[in-house]
């Protein structure tokens, strides 16, 4: 099974998935990054773009992993995850995927370790209301499904792509 | 002279709990009908017939309202007769002293209870004062002479903390301690509390506000104040608090939490009983190291008899409701959101 790597984090997919380091695809190929932000992972499949970042607070060193906590919880990565969203989807809907209201539906996940569900249930309302989900009005929606949660629930859901840590 | 433990044995929700209390600010938590508002009022009785001198049975039945004011209704409930017993222990000048009360189902006045302790529970004073859940601030002026004449069925909690808010100042300066309490609690309202012919009033530059027309939460901060400022809430006494968030913006929980805890620090003891997940988080997020918080979680066992789990960490709380109920929201918004309702 074909598998792509975020430090310790693993993500195992299918064959029939296309499976992308994306950030990767864009600071060593694309040679962007110093224009776009991106997300860790793309997942292709047959009528979907997953879009995976990862946030691994437990893996953070000693003494780093409060305060990055802190920083999630005040929500002081939003914007971050927003931007990395936006630039991810501009690259797929200038490449042609996602046009129009017949185009490829997005999916974003946000995989956090280290917090609690109240902390990824708020995070989650932020993240919709800050990407935006919609725009009123408009054809399609740019995400059809956005959730931050922790790699244990990922894998309650996605089986057949599962997440080892 | 803080407050050191309680033993309730047949004692209305509970057969038989024992708690554990820290000098500092304990925190209630557990669902409904697990006694919480209970345990601070047998608490709060305890401390106010050291100045009011009522007897501790006659206090109990005050503020637990049983029909007909018959304390033997506040046994716990079960067939045949029983015995109830509930004791208090404090600190008193590094001294443990208690007061129990011992009663039956079928005792009808607190002339037939047995109260141990009381000679020395009364020889050491301590000033308490019980926030109830509802607000009564706004109908002060009526209440009070009411209460004063009529038998009217409002749990006695309801007067005192009336008569708490009308007590003058305290003679001599204000210390410096309280008075950046007293500045941050006004930054909070956007006023201060004035009270003229028994009606509490909020001065704000927009004016004088009367309290009817002050929101609910603002209010109670403004009986924060007035506790603080005539002197009630000074180094070793109890504030008891019945769900402090009720009618607060989440937004201003954290500022309250952190004139708690400077009480606290002060040598306030503080007793909360909490539903809310935004107290307890605001408690973990802002206490110091030297600061003593402790949560006590109450649950019903497999047998349905109220148990208590005590711990000085936020993370152990368990069981803690408002945490599992999180849980399931978060849950079910992974299901709704991938199930594609």
């Amino acid at each position: 099974m074909p598998h792509l790597l975020e430090g310790r984090l693993r993500l195992q997919y299918p064959n029939d998935v296309i499976g992308i380091h994306f950030d990767q695809l864009i600071a060593q190929q694309e040679k962007l990054s110093h224009c776009m932000k991106s997300v860790d992972f793309v997942l292709q499949t047959r009528d979907r773009l997953i879009f995976v970042e990862v946030k691994d607070f437990d893996a953070a060193p000693t003494g780093h992993v409060s305060q990055a906590i802190r920083d999630f919880r005040q929500a002081r990565f939003d914007q971050d995850l927003v931007y990395k969203f936006r630039d991810t989807f501009l690259y797929y809907w200038a490449n042609g995927l996602i046009c129009g209201p017949t185009g490829i539906s997005v999916d974003y996940f946000v995989l956090v370790t280290g917090l609690s569900s109240i902390d990824l249930l708020a995070a989650t309302d932020r993240l919709r209301k800050k990407l935006p989900l919609s725009i009123s009005g408009a054809q399609r929606q740019l995400a059809n499904r956005c959730l931050v949660l922790h790699p244990r629930d990922w894998n309650h859901h996605f089986p057949n792509m599962p997440v080892t840590i | 002279m803080s407050l050191t433990k309680v033993r309730l044995h047949n004692f209305t929700a509970f057969r038989d709990l024992t708690i554990e209390w820290g000098p500092g600010i304990n925190v209630l938590v557990g669902e409904n009908a697990t006694g919480k508002t209970h345990i601070l009022k047998v608490l709060y009785a305890a401390c106010d017939i050291t100045k009011s001198k009522k007897h501790f049975a006659e206090k109990l039945v005050r503020v637990f309202l049983p029909s007909k004011d018959i304390v033997g209704r506040l046994v716990h409930r079960q067939r045949g007769s029983s015995q109830c017993r509930v004791e208090v222990a404090r600190n008193a000048n590094d001294v443990q002293i208690s007061i129990s009360a011992a009663f039956s189902s079928h005792t009808k006045s607190h002339v037939g209870v047995t109260v141990k302790g009381a000679q020395k529970w009364y020889a050491h004073p301590v000033e308490s004062v019980y926030i109830p859940v509802k607000e009564m601030l706004a109908n002060a002026p009526g209440f009070r002479s009411l209460y004063a004449q009529r038998e009217v069925h409002f749990e006695e909690v309801y007067a005192d903390v009336v008569d708490r808010a009308y007590l003058p100042l305290l003679k001599g300066p204000v210390d410096q301690e309280r008075r950046k309490l007293l500045a941050e609690l006004q930054r909070i309202m956007e006023g201060r509390i004035k009270v003229e012919e028994e009606e509490f009033f909020l001065q704000s530059k927009q004016g004088k506000l009367e309290f009817s027309l002050v929101a609910e939460g603002v209010r109670k901060l403004g009986l924060l104040w007035l506790l603080i400022q005539n002197g009630t809430l000074l180094k070793g006494s109890i504030l008891f608090w019945d769900e402090p968030e009720a009618n607060l913006n989440p937004r201003l929980i954290g500022p309250l939490m952190e004139i708690l805890l400077q009480l606290q620090r002060m040598g306030v003891q503080i007793f909360l009983a909490t539903h809310d997940y935004v107290v307890l988080k605001e408690l973990d997020l802002r206490r110091q190291e030297n600061d003593d918080l402790r949560f006590h979680a109450l649950y019903y066992d497999d047998h349905g008899n109220v148990r208590c789990s005590s711990t000085d960490v936020y993370d152990r709380i368990h069981p803690n409701a408002i945490l599992d109920t999180f849980g399931s929201l978060y849950e079910r918004e992974i299901e709704r959101t991938l199930s594609g309702r």
